[in-house]
This record gives C-alpha cells, structure tokens and sequence, in this order.
C-alpha cells in the first residue's frame, strides 16, 4: 500500500501547488475550483488507503505472499478454434444494417448475436 | 520492440525533464488565454502583455526537445550496448508481454492462456499457482 499512498500523496500534492500557483496568478475561480478537485480527490483516495489500507493489505506487502495470492480467480477457457466470435459479427453487421433498412434487420441481427453470446459462454465454460 | 533494453536511470531522467517541460510550456499558456490571446494566431502586438509568458512557454518546449534527444540518444545507445532486454524485463501482468521480444509475425505463433485479468503473471508462475 505504501507505493500507492506515495503516488496519490505526490499527485496531491503536486496539484495543491499548481492550484496555489493558478489562483495568485490570474484570480480566476472556474479554473481554481477545478484544480482544487484535482487536489482532493487524490487526497481523498490516498487518506483512505493510509487510513484503511492496513486492515486488508494486498499481497505485494506481505513479503511471505504466494504468487496464488496474487493470482486472479477463474474467469474461464477462451477454445483455440472458435466459430462463434464469427457469428458474433455476422450478428452486429446485421444488426447495424438495421439503422439503415429497417427496425426488423436489427432484431435478426441481435438475435444472431445473442445466440453467439450464448455459444460462446457455453464453450468456455465446457 | 528491438529487443534491445534502454537505460533506466536515463529513462528516469527523460520522463522528469518531460514532466518540467510540458508544465511549463502548457501552463503559461492557461494564463495568455485569461489575459485574452486566442488560439492559433502567428504573432501579435508587442503591447498585449502577452510576451513574457510565450517566452516561458518556449523555455518549457525546448526542455521537452531536450528530453526527446536524450530519448533518441538513449535509443541509439541500447543499439550500441545491445543488451537484450529478455521477452518481460518489467515482469508486467497483461498479454503483450507474453510474446517474444522482438515478436513474431503476427505477434503470437501459439495461444496464450487466459485465466484471469493477469494472464502474464499466471503463466510465468504455473508451477505455483494452483
């Protein structure tokens, strides 16, 4: 966590400067304001990370984490050779068409790309 | 992209000279436009006001050119030295970093595989992750 509270301290800090600079040289509020946001928001995230990040910190602080702890959950298989992703676009070109022949090629085209949709869940979850 | 690696404290050194030179070549420039210069003109009357924060902007885009030489030199080096940078030096997560450095036609001559949102990593540690 100490990486990424540094980095939003920097960044918050660094637009506390430019605000400050902005305001004295051209006392113009639309810009300031904005700016200041630009200053409180990296605060606000960096505060929460210093305040709360010790509760539930990430592996890369533990120097006895395991690469699995770092490791995403499954999101599933994508199949080396696949007809689906082709019926997918047949689906949106088809569909797309519709904003130019009528209403109904858009329905065809969206049913063609809902089946692929399906298809193409079901083969990665086999 | 060579397959050559560049000098990282050099590189450290461009992206500071970069970062000092595009806010100071940008941010006089939110300042000319308050005092009313628009965008886009090729010169104008020495009385606006507006000439001493052009001047900075000018510094600010000549650092930039400074930074980008060095980049250049610095490219021109990692050819000289040719060490090679490996195929991840960065140990990065996503799938570019998958393939060979330099890659292949067609970037990938095999399928990577996916099991979550760093596949990179996943692959380089198998053995470990379950």
């Amino acid at each position: 966590v100490k990486t990424q509270i540094k980095f939003f301290a920097y960044w918050s800090a660094f637009s506390a400067v430019v605000a400050g600079v902005y305001w004295f040289l051209s006392y113009e509020a639309a810009g300031t304001l904005f700016l200041t946001f630009m200053f409180l928001a990296p605060l606000m995230i960096g505060a929460y990370l210093a305040l709360h990040g010790s509760t539930r910190p990430p592996p890369a602080d533990d120097p006895g984490a395991d690469h699995s702890r770092v490791a995403g959950s499954l999101v599933g298989r994508f199949s080396k050779r696949s007809v689906w992703p082709l019926v997918m676009a047949i689906g949106l070109a088809v569909g797309v068409e519709g904003f130019v022949y009528g209403v109904w090629l858009l329905v065809v085209g969206l049913v063609v790309f809902a089946l692929a949709s399906i298809g193409l869940m079901a083969e990665s979850r086999g | 992209m060579t397959g050559f690696r560049l000098h990282e404290s050099i590189g450290k050194l461009i992206a500071a000279i970069e970062f000092v030179g595009f806010n100071l070549t940008f941010f006089p420039q939110h300042l000319v436009g308050l005092k009313g210069m628009q965008r886009r003109i090729a010169d104008y009357a020495p009385n606006l006001g507006w000439t001493h924060l052009n001047e900075l902007s000018t510094l600010g885009a000549y650092v930039m050119a400074v930074g980008v030489l060095l980049f250049l030199w610095s490219v021109f080096q990692s050819f000289r030295r040719r060490e090679p940078s490996g195929d991840d030096p960065w140990g990065a997560y996503t799938l570019e970093w998958l393939t060979s450095s330099p890659p292949p036609e067609h970037n990938f001559t095999w399928l990577p595989p996916i099991r979550s949102e760093r596949p990179a990593f996943d692959w380089r540690h198998r053995e470990k992750v379950p």
